[in-house]
């Protein structure tokens, strides 16, 4: 690992930026009112804004020790306007902190929940989308600079849209699971109905994109050699993980969200299940991500030899 | 047909991407490595990236001459660092002119993928 600090950061803005965006979108098309009563949006999107900001600009500065090679508590001003004056990179950042700083700043003014969701979504799609600049997706020149680009704010989307529904249906699950009361049952049941549409958009948003990276990053040529990089075996373990989170949703979906539906008299088993098996898609995802920062600080095999 | 099809546009996609990913290396340098030339008025390195001039820079030290034995390294005093207009070459300008002897150039440098890359090449002034 090149800079366990760039790493740790990474992972940070995309569990934050991503779990803001996904959140709010949830809430616009899949939280149903009972449960919207129960979630405390605006505080999330506007203690996630905060955090993401201040990783983002930490994450800015150790780029910039980085590439000047001082010690980050020697970082000079100009180390950082070099930084903001890069093309792509630069502009990304700024684009992200004016995102991030909107939603802190609008956390404690707007009062409307629809509002706030609206909010989040849109600053958060920015921020988050902006994200791709940080990794390998801006980094392909020429006619498929931009094509790199689309597939990596589109996977990035994607992915928080998932991580933020993860987070909902969590909490919902949870809370109705103290409370076993037929309403709470009912939401979280409807919110993982309404989940099961999205999930599938987003599933196949994430495959869709993540052929294009790899096939830019990697390379047909360079497919047979994967598993000899540390990169290859590194996404090799993060397809492997993806693949198991695309089944336990199919057992939430296809199995577990009808048992819920089903079991009316008593719901606290079917509660546990569902319960048990987001909370291990979430952990999931959490490792998928931490591998996704570190992908990103390596070089990829088709950069490898050119 | 398929095939032939997909084979054009592998190639098509390694030839615009392969290029774009990679670090800056110097692929030219005058003088060029390991060579004797006259005292030369201008030190240039050519990059296969566009250059972000704040992180990149390179220092030109002695490190022998004729006749005489030398404990250490010594650095060949101002060098001003300029870029070309592609903005891939960096230019050092000795501010005397370099006494016979062998010379060590060391680089390193930024460009738009944020990796900080070095290296070193010699060359000898007769």
């Amino acid at each position: 690992m090149d800079d366990p600090l760039i790493v740790a950061v990474r992972l940070g803005l995309y569990l934050t930026i991503g779990a803001v965006f996904g959140i709010s979108l949830f809430a616009l098309y899949g939280l149903p009112p009972a449960g919207a009563r129960a979630f405390p949006l605006r505080a999330i999107v506007g203690f996630g804004a905060g955090v993401g900001s201040g990783l983002s600009a930490l994450g800015f500065c150790a780029l910039a020790a980085g590439m000047a090679a001082t010690p980050l508590a020697e970082l000079k001003a100009d180390d950082l306007r070099a930084m903001v004056g890069m093309d792509g990179i630069g502009q990304a950042w700024e684009a992200r902190t004016l995102a991030l700083a909107a939603l802190v700043a609008l956390a404690p003014l707007v009062r409307s929940r629809r509002a706030n969701a609206w909010a989040g979504t849109l600053f958060g799609a920015v921020a988050l989308g902006s994200l791709a600049w940080n990794g390998h997706g801006a980094a392909t020149e020429g006619q498929f600079g931009n094509v790199h680009l689309v597939a990596d704010i589109a996977h990035l989307l994607a992915a928080g849209a998932w991580l933020g529904a993860l987070g909902v249906l969590g909490l919902l699950l949870a809370k109705s699971r103290r409370g076993t009361t037929a309403e709470g049952v009912a939401a979280a049941h409807r919110a993982l109905e309404g989940f099961s549409v999205a999930g599938t958009i987003i599933v196949g948003t994430i495959v869709a994109s993540g052929v294009v990276n790899t096939w830019l990053l990697v390379g047909p040529d360079h497919v047979r050699g994967l598993a000899d990089t540390l990169y290859g075996r590194l996404l090799i373990a993060k397809l492997a993980l993806f693949f198991g989170m695309v089944v336990i949703a199919s057992i939430n979906r296809y199995r577990l969200t009808p048992a819920l539906a089903a079991a009316t008299h008593d719901p606290r088993g079917a509660l546990d299940a569902l319960l048990r098996s987001v909370a291990v898609e979430t952990t999931t995802a959490i490792v998928i991500l931490a591998l996704v920062a570190w992908l990103g600080t390596l070089m990829p095999p088709s950069a490898i030899g050119s | 047909m398929l095939s032939r099809r997909s084979d054009a546009l592998a190639t098509a996609i390694v030839l615009f991407v392969t290029p774009a990913f990679a670090h800056p290396k110097l692929v030219a340098s005058t003088p060029t490595a390991n060579a004797t030339v006259p005292a030369p008025a201008m030190l240039s390195l050519s990059f296969s990236e566009k250059l972000v001039p704040r992180f990149t820079s390179a220092t030109v030290t002695m490190t022998s001459m004729p006749g005489m034995a030398m404990d250490k390294p010594m650095a060949v005093g101002a060098v001003a660092p300029a870029f070309g207009h592609d903005g891939k070459t960096l230019t050092l300008k000795p501010a005397h002119m370099l006494t016979p002897g062998a010379y060590r150039v060391e680089w390193h440098a930024v460009a738009a993928d944020t990796h900080r890359t070095s290296g070193a090449f010699a060359f000898q002034v007769k």
